[in-house]
């Protein structure tokens, strides 16, 4: 079988290959136990370097984040009521047209607000299911891994003994032949009239 | 590092790395080199501590790395990404940093074979503290003295690939190789880690079957 080589396997890790080329390699997993044995061990290995974790924030400039984006839209909220303010102003007082406009304003703001607050909370649910199930996925693979590894320890143990009980069966059904063939030589012997001989005791 | 190039700040009238850093070389503007630093230097850190395995190394190779770009911000080119630039600085710097400490090894080495005393195993890196015996039976631990154990060329390409999550193309742009030698080198350090990784993390799985010493967090070790 012609295997693709393992430089052509990296990028497939990673997801970082064109379609076709990662149906064709996906295509050969599904029949290939060796190359699926070696991606395996690879993935594992990766989990495995996740156990050196940082314990600050691993992005810190991202909490700004969310500051940025509601400043953003208070300033385009505050550009908006500005231009429909001048667009008014030629007719009438600025006082009455900043009131109809507050409350319009405020209105928005608050729905603004609640869209980005609501966004920010479901984003941050989201990662924290995707981290819990990433590690409920690398302990059960963990877990599999180990019984499995159990699994194999065991069936070695029962096979050497089963060998074990073999062996000593098979001496106790010898010695038994020998003393059985011994015994009929005798027989024949004393059938005969000769006198018995030790020569073929065992 | 896409992810960390802002876009958002770019909207509401912010620079881009590429722009700050421009400003840097051509006008010295100190506030933009600030921001810079406060953009990139947990990045940058995290790079250094893994590559050298000591935090502490790590910490001060990132403000090495941050002194050397302001330094050479006169030969600083726009063409490609302001991050490819840095991340640059900041491995040479580990590799450096490395190659010192394996002088250093070897001087000691050859110290011992004169003075003719019983010459221990070599460690692995740098001691990392007086607790380290307890530290030994984490996973964290098993997985940074792994790292240390590959050579900087794979260490390098998993380092960037896996914690900072650069894509292959870009490790290639920072190494200034051809991206398939990222990939075989990526191939290999895989190998080598997994020959590595398995069999430690069996004997700390047996040991923790075992009754034996409660291994204590050691802080120091997470970066």
């Amino acid at each position: 079988m012609n295997h693709p080589t393992s430089e052509e396997w990296v990028p497939y890790l990673y997801g970082e290959v064109e379609k076709s080329t990662k149906r064709r390699l996906k295509q050969h997993l599904q029949t290939c136990a060796e190359c699926r044995t070696q991606l395996l061990l690879w993935k594992r290995s990766l989990r495995r370097l996740d156990a050196w974790r940082m314990t600050s924030a691993e992005r810190p400039t991202l909490a700004f984040a969310p500051l940025l984006k509601w400043a953003a839209a208070a300033m385009l909220l505050l550009a908006a009521g500005i231009g429909v303010g001048r667009s008014m102003s030629t007719n009438a007082n600025l006082d009455r047209v900043r009131a109809r406009v507050e409350p319009e304003l405020r209105q928005q703001l608050r729905q603004e607000f609640a869209l980005i607050l609501r966004k920010e909370l479901e984003k941050t649910a989201s990662l924290t299911l995707a981290t819990a199930r990433d590690q409920a996925r690398t302990l059960v693979a963990d877990s599999a891994s180990n019984l499995e590894t159990k699994r194999l320890e065991s069936n070695q143990a029962i096979y050497s003994a089963l060998d074990r009980l073999f062996l000593s069966l098979k001496k106790d059904v010898d010695t038994v032949a020998v003393y059985t063939d011994a015994s009929l030589r005798r027989l024949a012997q004393s059938a005969n009239g000769e006198p018995a001989s030790d020569s073929t005791q065992p | 590092m896409s992810r960390l190039r802002f876009p958002t700040w770019s909207l509401l009238g912010g620079r881009s790395d590429e722009e700050a850093m421009l400003r840097v070389k051509t006008h010295d503007d100190h506030q933009e080199f600030a921001r810079l630093v406060k953009r990139w230097e947990t990045p940058i850190r995290r790079l250094c501590a893994r590559m050298t395995g000591d935090l502490e190394r790590g910490e001060d190779l990132k403000q090495e790395a941050f002194l050397r770009l302001f330094e050479k911000r006169k030969d600083y080119q726009p063409t490609g990404r302001f991050s490819t630039y840095l991340w640059r600085i900041a491995l040479n710097l580990c590799y450096d940093e490395l190659r010192r400490r394996e002088r250093r090894r070897e001087f000691l080495r050859t110290k011992t074979d004169t003075d003719e005393e019983a010459p221990g195993d070599e460690p692995v890196a740098e001691s990392p503290g007086p607790d380290a015996r307890v530290a030994s039976l984490e996973e964290g631990e098993l997985v940074r003295r792994a790292l240390l154990k590959l050579p900087e060329i794979y260490r390098s390409v998993l380092v960037l690939r896996h914690y900072e999550d650069l894509k292959l193309a870009q490790i290639a742009e920072v190494l200034g190789i051809p991206e398939g030698t990222v990939n075989s080198r990526m191939a290999e350090a895989l190998n080598r880690l997994s020959r590595i990784l398995e069999p430690a993390f069996r004997d700390l799985r047996e040991s923790v079957a075992e009754p034996g010493p409660i291994p204590m967090p050691r802080e120091s070790f997470v970066l």
